[in-house]
């Protein structure tokens, strides 16, 4: 007889044949297909506007209060960057200022981008077009300024370094005598050194409804009622101001746009295309200033908001959070009043997600490895438990999912919030999203977010946190969970746990940087003679670790808040205005978040499991045998590296490794919800290793696993790479046994094969997975169908795949344009056969 | 408690019955098919499978077999002399690149029911549950009875992959507890039937009829082989008889060579059945259409 599965199934995968091309589908309307196609004709470049007209303010008002200063500069790039308007332009405003476009932020990393200068030309990948007339303007006019004489004094880079107290230096800096820093991956800050720490709510219930001229009759009212004798309100005289300054220019804004668009009509033949240009005209006079009225008002207010942000900062992962809720009453109304058609919405929708893929980060060459993909990370999240405790999934849910499938670029990034009362309908609709092959969306489950959010220690002046605002969480970035109210959820320190392994067992010294990484003294690994003493070591190195994060997490908010106040993002975050504090300051209602995550959870629970296996258990090696081998990078002790790989690991439903890894998750999420951050708030846990895995790798010695130094640790919260045999049900139930209570911030990519929800009876077996992964209360989990044949042969015709889009970690971006490391690991993350 | 011999347990299978399913492989057949793709589930006893092209002449495997069973070839690689090796598995655990393997594990029903367990979310999250196949399950006796009869009191949906070759009586007894028969259709002709597996259709063609007319859902499979099966004439029969019972749809399982690299670490000749070519293919389904008889290929 005949069976279909057989010894060797566990390497047998069908290959996919292309097919998430003829899925796609197509765009609405001809003028949307030719910004799509727009999109992939147009090289990416580096727009240099924001930050000439940022630094031409700033050379003016030194000297002056630094939130006036910022809003000044504000102000000057709202009155003068270009107002691109295109002819395949419904949705106007970039984020960048012109398509395909990243701004520049010497403000911030003015030294580590006048080194990349060079090679942000010419680099194998993410490079840039840069002008010679731009190239010559920033350095004849925008670096000298902030270079200064040569200290770099008035970049946020050269204040954060200063200001790191010495103690802590020496574990966050590979390097600390060297300006500007090189990247640090023990306990690593240095996206900062790149970008703010981002992730903040968008505050749609202020914004769309009260608009720029609500905020600014606010703070009027707050300047014209101020009591003198408050010391408090008096030193909010300055933000107010600059509230007022931000929201004037941010109006005029809206009023270019609004004229270049009736000047294009003026001259406009073809009456449709006429037809648009005044109604553009119409909604960007009415926003920012005014509430948003229609469904095309309400998007393009969004738009607006994020150019805006963009203006102060780097804008990171800051996204629109949940489209289907804030934007249903205007598609309603518009529908119901007969102002707008289905199609016409469709249409919108598509221009919106294309919006996202028209701007990106530029990373420098320093960190570009951390953020492979060069995504902004703008994250839109649909479906979930609403306020009322039923499920929100509407019309708007399935339409922008048709949008996303229809456009498909490597941005925005999709959410799609899941619970155990969802629609069939909308899992089977996931299914359709994750066919396209793009790893997306990442799907994320109520029934474990909402009651981990509820149970966060408060912070020190956070109101207790209410059922409603819990249920309206979203994903920002990757999965930083923001509220409403919510100051958001900033990233800021990515935690070596491999590394935390290898010092725990060699004294606290690293192999890769030859020297003590940490201040206390973990014992002799050599002389243990028990798995108490290795978890003693373990926990003395951690803690150590997790005291200097929290230092470095005070210490870079306490300089954020002084250095850097945002006045056009706080505007409009709940109580900012109200309490004349910036964000920064602490003025949102709610202040828990960060610091990040820890990188390699899987590898260091798969080294204590395999040293209490082989070393205390069947006792075939001592401690001193296997620091020996490890310090040896196991050259010359491959039969103990042998029964180090053999031991159990985590991902295969197998207690003794699950329990390890279970162990280090709660041990660091235990211990980052007693600390605090700078804004009164407390801090959380995450499990997101961006595609820092890679980096954090390199400096990573050989572990009791058998990993060998050097090689990647595993991403996010899954299992480290190639040591999932069991496929997808062992991954499914080692993960189920997880906490997700403590720690909700996690990714854990899921790879299937190709073709796996190509078919309607696919689909249906897949909802059932997503079932199973609701019942088990896993937090997150995205899920890859891509075949590494497929992946191959981009890399062999980068040409041909331009359009193939992978999940990396936490983002998606596109394969062929990543380095050729992060290519090959994506390769080879556990494929795991549904057949 | 009885126990039996199993040599896999395949979870999260999509293509042994409805929903996402654990299949447990039941070790020995009374068939001995040409083109079977699963050759060490043919015998009942435990057996070594060593792959050649994986192993690296590390030798270790010399050193611990208590039999000297283990042989070494020009190429350092090393094999073993099937008429001295017991199939004990002393050389697995010091195989690292994993060339030996054994197959075949007494296993009680309880330690069975454990694994089954573990993935009980899964089925009830798609319409799935648990698949007996083989070897060929109903030669498990009273181990395969006991499984179904411990899926049914937990409530898991049961499916029973079987070629149909057993006393009526057994095979009654499984039908009383099975919720779902895949029934292997080879070749309608006697003497043609012995040529291909070793045995003739009686019995086979008795329980098929059985299982027909009872109200146990029933899926016809065909594993078709170019020239051995696929003959205008046998699926004609084959279409004849299973209109008596209104079956109008089969699965067809065509030929591969998946399972050739198995014959070689058993030390058996491969099969000489190959794979079709898609246009032969194509044609071979047509008959199956101008019969009237639907088909589900399955790959």
């Amino acid at each position: 007889m005949e069976a279909s599965a057989t010894l060797a199934t566990a390497s047998t995968c069908r290959s996919c044949s292309g097919s998430s091309v003829s899925l796609k589908g197509k765009p609405e309307s001809e003028r949307v297909q030719k910004r799509l196609n727009r999109w992939y004709d147009t090289n990416w470049r580096i727009n240099i506007e924001r930050i000439k007209y940022y630094t031409e303010s700033f050379k003016e008002t030194e000297g002056e209060h630094m939130v006036i200063r910022r809003a000044k500069a504000f102000a000057n790039c709202c009155n003068k960057m270009s107002t691109h308007l295109h002819p395949e332009d419904f949705l106007v405003g970039y984020r960048d200022c012109d398509v395909k476009c990243a701004g520049l932020f010497a403000d911030w990393n003015g030294p580590q981008f006048l080194m990349d200068i060079e090679a942000c030309k010419s680099r194998e990948t993410e490079h840039y077009d840069l002008s010679p007339e731009d190239e010559k303007c920033l350095l004849e006019d925008v670096f000298p300024f902030w270079r200064g004489n040569g200290d770099w004094k008035r970049t946020m880079v050269r204040v954060l370094f200063d200001n790191i107290p010495e103690k802590l230096r020496n574990t966050n800096f590979a390097d600390a005598s060297c300006f500007p820093p090189k990247p640090a991956n023990i306990c690593g800050h240095d996206h900062r050194r790149d970008t703010d720490t981002g992730h903040y709510d968008f505050p749609w219930r202020r914004y769309l409804y009260m608009g720029a001229e609500g905020v600014k009759k606010q703070a009027e009212e707050k300047l014209a009622n101020l009591d003198p004798c408050n010391l408090k309100q008096v030193e909010s005289i300055p933000f107010w101001n600059a509230i007022i300054i931000a929201m004037d220019a941010a109006i005029n804004y809206g009023n270019r746009y609004s004229a270049e668009a009736l000047r294009q009509a003026a001259k406009c033949n073809d009456p449709v295309r006429k037809k648009e240009l005044l109604e553009i005209a119409e909604a960007c006079k009415q926003v920012p200033a005014k509430p948003a009225r229609t469904m095309h008002e309400a998007l393009q207010a969004y738009i607006f908001f994020k150019t805006l942000s963009r203006m102060e900062s780097a804008d990171h992962a800051d996204g629109p959070g949940l489209v289907d809720r804030w934007l249903l009453p205007f598609y309603q109304r518009d529908i119901r009043e007969g102002r707008l058609t289905k199609n016409q919405a469709m249409a919108l929708l598509e221009e919106f997600c294309i919006w996202f893929a028209e701007s990106s980060h530029y990373y420098t060459s320093g960190v570009q490895d951390w953020y492979c993909g060069a995504g902004s990370f703008h994250n839109l999240t649909l479906g979930g438990i609403g306020d009322n405790g039923r499920d929100v999934t509407n019309e708007l849910t399935y339409m922008v999912l048709d949008a996303y499938i229809h456009t498909n670029l490597f941005q925005p990034s999709l959410s799609v919030r899941v619970h155990s009362q969802s629609p069939e309908a909308l899992l089977r609709k996931i299914g359709e999203v994750v066919a396209l092959g793009g790893g997306q969306p990442s799907i994320v489950n109520d029934d474990s977010i909402i009651p981990g959010l509820l149970a966060l220690p408060r912070g020190d002046h956070d109101p207790d946190m209410t059922l409603e605002a819990a249920r309206n969480y979203y994903p920002c970035g990757c999965v930083e969970h923001t509220m409403p109210f919510h100051y958001g959820a900033p990233m800021h320190s990515y935690i070596n746990y491999g590394a935390v392994m290898e010092l725990a067992l060699n004294k606290g010294v690293s192999h890769f940087y030859k020297r003590k990484m940490i201040e206390v003294d973990p014992g002799d690994a050599r002389e243990f003679t028990s798995m108490d003493q290795v978890v003693e070591a373990v926990e003395k190195v951690f803690e150590n670790i997790m005291d200097v994060d929290e230092g470095l997490v005070m210490c870079q908010e306490t300089i954020e808040r002084k250095f850097y106040p945002t006045v056009w993002q706080s505007a409009f975050m709940e109580d900012c205005v109200e309490r004349g504090l910036a964000k920064e300051e602490g003025g949102a209602r709610y202040n828990f978040g960060g610091p990040g995550t820890c990188v390699g959870f899987a590898d260091i629970g798969d080294s204590l499991a395999a040293i209490e296996k082989v070393i205390f258990t069947d006792r075939k090696y001592t401690m001193r045998e296997l620091c020996d081998a490890l310090n040896a990078d196991f050259v010359g002790y491959d039969d103990l590296r042998h029964a180090m790989c053999e031991a159990p690991k985590f991902g295969n439903d197998n207690d003794f490794a699950d329990k390890w890894v279970q162990y280090v998750h709660d041990l660091y999420g235990k211990s980052v919800v007693e600390r605090k951050n700078a804004r009164g708030g407390r801090l959380t846990p995450g499990g997101v290793s961006m595609s820092v895995f890679v980096p954090h790798g390199v400096v990573c010695g050989a572990l009791p696993s058998g990993r060998k130094a050097g090689q990647a640790l595993s991403n996010g919260i899954g299992a480290a790479l190639g040591s999932e045999t069991n496929g997808i049900v062992g991954a499914f139930n080692s993960m189920g046994k997880m906490d997700f209570a403590i720690d909700n911030e996690t990714i854990w990519n899921v790879r299937i094969d190709g073709g796996s929800c190509d078919s309607e009876e696919g689909r249906n077996l897949f909802a059932g997975l997503i079932h199973t992964f609701i019942d088990k209360k896993i937090a997150q989990m995205q899920v890859s169908s891509i075949s590494s044949d497929l992946m191959r042969k981009a890399q062999e015709q980068p040409e041909n795949y331009r359009d193939l889009v992978v999940r990396v970690v936490g983002y998606s971006a596109n394969f062929v344009e990543l380095t050729p490391s992060v290519q090959q690991l994506i390769i080879q993350r556990e494929e795991h056969p549904m057949q | 408690m009885q126990s039996g011999m199993v040599y896999n347990i395949q979870r999260m299978s999509i293509q042994d019955g409805p929903g996402l399913r654990t299949t447990v492989f039941l070790k020995g057949c009374p068939l001995r098919c040409l083109w079977c793709s699963n050759p060490e589930s043919q015998s009942f006893h435990p057996q070594l499978l060593v792959f050649e092209d994986l192993c690296v002449g590390c030798g270790k495997c010399e050193g611990v077999c208590p039999h000297g069973a283990v042989t070494s070839n020009g190429n350092g690689h090393r094999n073993r002399d099937l008429s001295i090796c017991q199939n004990c598995g002393a050389c697995i655990p010091k195989c690292s690149p994993k060339a030996r393997v054994l197959s075949g594990k007494v296993m009680t029903v309880e330690e069975v029911m454990h694994i089954v367990r573990k993935d009980e979310l899964f089925y009830g999250n798609s319409g799935g549950g648990v698949t007996f196949g083989g070897g060929e399950p109903t030669s498990a006796g009273e181990f395969l009875i006991e499984l179904l009869d411990a899926c049914r009191r937990e409530g898991y949906h049961t499916c029973v992959d079987t070629c149909g070759h057993c006393t009526p009586q057994d095979f009654n007894r499984v039908l009383g507890l099975t919720e779902l028969i895949f029934f292997d259709c080879k070749h309608m002709d006697p003497e043609e039937h012995r040529k291909l597996t070793g045995q003739d259709n009686a019995l086979i063609l008795t329980n098929l009829r059985e299982a027909l007319r009872s109200k146990v859902p029933v899926h016809i499979r065909v594993p078709l082989m170019p020239g051995l099966n696929d003959s205008e004439e046998n699926i004609a029969a084959m279409a004849d008889m299973l209109r008596e019972y209104g079956k109008e749809e089969v699965d067809i399982l065509p030929s591969h060579a998946f399972g050739n690299n198995k014959y070689s670490a058993l030390h058996k000749p491969v099969p000489g059945t190959r794979a079709y070519e898609p246009d032969e293919l194509k044609e071979v389904l047509e008959r199956f259409s101008r019969n009237n008889l639907k088909v589900n290929v399955v790959r």
